[in-house]
C-alpha cells in the first residue's frame, strides 16, 4: 500500500472521507472544484455544464467513499471519475441525438470547420488583430473540434499536469495509445489552427 | 509539427507530443467555481446520500421481504405439495411399512381360496425348527402379521392432504435407518406392476377391516395365518420363490403339498408327515399309505408268463389255425 497521505493532502482527505468526516469532505470539496470546473469548462465549452458535472464528480465521489483504497493517486482516481462522468455525459447526448433531441454538448462547436475557425479568429476584426479573448475562443474552438478522448487527454495533459502514465490510468488506456492520442491530437489541432497561425498575431 | 503519431513512443512528455499546440492552450483560462459551490455541492451531496439511504432502505427490505416471503410461501407449499412418488408413498405408508407381510398375503382372490379350499395345516415343523409335527408346540412367528394387520386397521390407506402431513411428519420423525428402509419399501413397491400393487393395497384393505365389500376379514385373516404356516416349513429361498407366485401358481402349490390324495382317506391325521407317511401305515382302502399310488401297477404286478409252446417234431406240420 502506498503511502501518499504525507505528500498528496488529497488522499489524506480521502481518507477522512472515507471515515466519515463531513468537514473532510468540505475541504476536499474546496480543494478540487476549480480544478474539475476548469477540466469540465474546456471540455464541454460551457461552465454551467462543467460545474454540474464537478459536483456530479463530488458525488459519485462520496458514494464511492467506502471502497476507495489509497493505493495509487488520490487524483488519479479523480481523473477517473470525472473521464467517466463526461463519457455518460457524452453517451447521454448521443441518446438525445438518436431520439432528435438537439443538443449543446461539445457538439455543435465540434462542427466548425477549418473555415469556419478561420473566420471566428480573423474575419470579423478586419485587422486582424485579435485579442486575447479571441485567441481564447478560437483554441477553444480548435479544442471542441477534437474527439472526446483526445480533448479529455489533451485536458489532462495540459491543466492536469498528467503524466503519460496518470492519463492512460485515468483513461483506462495503454501508454502508447495516450502517445498516440495526442499526436493525432496535436495533428488535429494544427489543422484546425493553421489558418490562425499563419494570419494570426502571435 | 511533422511527426507522426508512429514517432510517439520517442517523446518523453505530453507536452512534447502536443508541439507548438502546447503552448496555445495557455490562452485558455483557468476556470474559477463560484464562491457558493463547496455548500450547494455538500447539501447536494447530503441530500443525495439521504434520499439514497432511504431509496437503499427501500432498496433491499422489498427484496429482502419477498425473498422472505417467496421461502416461506415456497416451504408451506412444499409441505403441502408433494411429488406422485412422495404422495404415492404417504398414502400406503401403512403396506409400505409391513410391505413384506402383505406381498406374502398376495391377494385377496388368493386368501379367499384357500380359506374356501379349507387346507390343513403342515405337518412339518418350521424350517430350521427342530422337531417335529405340531403347529402348537412351535407355533410360527405370527407377530409380524399381527403388527401389520394391527397397523393397516389403524391408518387407512390413500386419505386426505391431513393425513399425508400426519404421516409425512411422523416419517420425517423416525430414525435415519428405518427412514431409508421405508424409502427402499417404497421404491419397490413402486417398481411392481400396477395390476400386483392393486392387488396389494385391496389385500391391505382388507386385512385391516377397511374393505367393506370383500370377503369376511377373519376367514381371510385366518387364511394369511394358515398360508404363513405353509410358507414357515420350507426354506427362505423356495420361501422367496413362492411369494413370487401369482394366485393360481400359489394354489397350484398348496395343491401339491397340502391338498389331501384322493383314495387316501382325505386329510391326513395328527401327528402324521404328508410326504413321508410312517412305514406300514395303511389307508383306509386297505393299502398301505407308503406304497405306490392305486392307479400305478405295482412292478411285480404283470401278468405271469406263458407257458412256451412245443416245436413239432421233424417231419410233421404244425396244426393250422382255426
Amino acid at each position: 500500500m502506498m503511502t501518499n497521505t504525507a505528500v498528496d493532502p488529497s488522499t489524506a482527505l480521502m481518507l477522512r472521507v472515507r471515515d466519515g468526516d463531513a468537514v473532510a469532505f468540505e475541504e476536499l470539496v474546496a480543494l478540487w472544484q476549480d480544478r474539475l470546473v476548469t477540466l469540465f469548462r474546456h471540455h464541454t465549452g460551457d461552465h454551467a455544464l462543467a460545474e454540474d458535472l464537478a459536483q456530479e464528480v463530488f458525488l459519485r465521489v462520496y458514494r464511492a467513499r467506502a471502497t476507495y483504497k489509497p493505493t495509487a493517486k488520490f487524483t488519479t482516481w479523480v481523473h477517473t471519475i470525472a473521464n467517466n462522468v463526461s463519457s455518460d455525459l457524452r453517451q447521454r447526448a448521443y441518446r438525445r441525438k438518436e431520439r432528435g433531441v438537439p443538443t449543446n454538448v461539445s457538439a455543435s462547436s465540434s462542427a466548425l470547420g477549418l473555415e469556419h475557425l478561420a473566420v471566428a479568429a480573423s474575419g470579423l476584426r478586419p485587422a486582424r488583430q485579435a485579442d486575447r479573448s479571441e485567441l481564447c475562443d478560437v483554441v477553444q474552438d480548435a479544442i471542441a473540434s477534437l474527439a472526446d478522448n483526445q480533448r479529455m487527454a489533451v485536458l489532462l495533459a495540459k491543466f492536469e499536469h498528467c503524466s503519460y502514465e496518470e492519463i492512460a490510468a485515468a483513461m483506462g488506456l495503454t501508454v502508447p495509445a495516450v502517445k498516440s492520442l495526442l499526436f493525432r491530437a496535436r495533428d488535429q489541432l494544427r489543422e484546425k489552427l493553421e489558418a490562425y497561425e499563419r494570419e494570426g498575431t502571435r | 509539427m511533422s511527426d507522426s503519431p508512429a514517432n510517439a513512443a520517442a517523446v518523453e512528455t505530453p507536452a512534447e507530443a502536443l508541439g507548438a499546440a502546447w503552448d496555445l492552450l495557455d490562452v485558455l483560462p483557468a476556470a474559477a467555481a463560484p464562491a457558493t459551490m463547496t455548500s450547494t455541492t455538500v447539501e447536494m451531496v447530503a441530500a443525495s446520500a439521504r434520499g439514497r439511504g432511504r431509496d437503499a432502505y427501500a432498496g433491499w427490505l422489498v427484496p429482502f421481504a419477498t425473498v422472505v416471503a417467496a421461502f416461506l410461501v415456497g416451504m408451506l407449499a412444499g409441505r403441502t405439495t408433494m411429488s406422485d412418488a412422495e404422495r404415492a408413498m404417504l398414502d400406503n405408508l401403512p403396506l409400505i411399512e409391513h410391505l413384506d407381510v402383505v406381498r406374502e398375503a398376495g391377494s385377496v382372490e388368493f386368501l379367499s381360496q384357500v380359506a374356501r379350499r379349507n387346507y390343513p395345516p403342515p405337518r412339518r415343523p418350521p424350517f430350521g425348527r427342530p422337531g417335529e409335527g405340531g403347529g402348537d408346540t412351535n407355533p410360527p412367528p405370527y407377530q409380524a402379521l399381527d403388527e401389520a394387520v394391527a397397523a393397516l386397521a389403524a391408518a387407512p390407506l390413500g386419505g386426505d392432504s391431513g393425513s399425508a402431513a400426519v404421516r409425512r411428519e411422523s416419517l420425517e420423525a423416525r430414525p435415519e435407518e428405518e427412514r431409508r428402509r421405508l424409502i427402499d419399501a417404497a421404491a419397490e413397491f413402486g417398481r411392481l406392476p400396477s395390476t400386483r400393487r392393486r392387488e396389494l393395497v385391496q389385500v391391505a384393505r382388507a386385512l385391516g377391516g377397511r374393505d367393506g365389500t370383500g370377503p369376511d376379514r377373519d376367514e381371510l385373516l385366518a387364511a394369511a395365518r394358515l398360508w404363513h404356516q405353509w410358507l414357515a416349513t420350507r426354506d427362505p429361498a423356495e420361501r422367496k420363490g413362492v411369494i413370487e407366485l401369482e394366485t393360481a401358481e400359489r394354489l397350484e402349490w398348496l395343491d401339491r403339498y397340502a391338498s389331501p390324495r384322493p383314495g387316501r382317506g382325505g386329510p391326513f391325521r395328527e401327528g402324521q408327515f404328508r410326504n413321508f407317511p410312517p412305514p406300514g401305515e395303511r389307508g383306509p382302502d386297505g393299502r398301505p399309505l407308503d406304497g405306490p399310488p392305486p392307479d400305478r401297477p405295482r412292478f411285480n404286478d404283470r401278468p405271469p408268463p406263458e407257458p412256451p409252446r412245443r416245436s413239432p417234431p421233424p417231419g410233421e406240420m404244425p396244426p393250422r389255425p382255426r
